[in-house]
């Protein structure tokens, strides 16, 4: 049976998480593919709705980071 | 690159998340989140636990929080309630074997929910009282 892999919306701050995460890309450092990163201004533009959206358009998980 | 590998194998852990099991818990989320009432609650955190509240009152962090948090719960079983009756459930009694709540909280609630015009009372029903979603 297959490994079961879950999709995951993240949320990224533009000005710290997505840089981390865009930082990662250019070094080449190895994650798991599972997320599927929306860049946001900010974390605190993330609407609570945004999260319960997701889940309902059949996301496993969601992660805020910033 | 921790966090994102923490988080997957944590949902990894927890499986498949299916939302048409929690179709009706999921609408009542997003109605609450959507709805004035914390919306409401939310624009006027800063203020009232920086400056107070009209009267002069200031509030602390925690105890506003504490409120928004039983406001939010109370809002969101009013939602909960009010999708069961539109989708025909009528009395109080089903109400309250659909989705587990207290049938007196049940009872307060769609009390609140007809002075907000959202559901009626539209009768009796072999002397048991009869809602619909307005």
């Amino acid at each position: 049976m297959e490994e079961f892999e879950p999709k995951i919306v993240a949320f990224l701050c533009h000005w710290c998480a997505y840089a981390g995460a865009d930082l990662a890309g250019v070094s080449r450092l190895q994650y798991p593919t599972n997320i599927r990163a929306i860049r946001v201004m900010c974390s605190g533009r993330v609407d609570p709705v945004f999260i319960i959206k997701a889940l309902k358009e059949r996301c496993d998980g969601v992660l805020v980071a910033g | 690159m921790e966090i994102v590998t923490r988080v997957t194998a944590s949902i990894k852990n927890q499986g498949k998340f299916d939302p048409a099991t929690l179709e009706l818990e999921l609408d009542a989320a997003e109605m609450t989140l959507d709805g004035e009432t914390t919306r409401w609650m939310m624009s006027k955190q800063i203020k009232t636990t920086s400056q107070g509240d009209i009267y002069g009152r200031k509030w602390d962090v925690g105890r506003y929080e504490a409120i928004l948090d039983s406001v939010m719960e109370r809002e969101y079983h009013k939602n909960l309630i009010y999708l069961v009756i539109k989708q025909g459930v009528t009395s109080i009694e089903d109400v309250s074997n659909r989705i587990g709540l207290d049938l007196k909280l049940i009872s307060h609630l769609v009390s609140d929910l007809e002075k907000a015009g959202r559901v009626k009372f539209t009768g009796m029903t072999e002397k048991i009282p009869a809602f619909a979603a307005v």
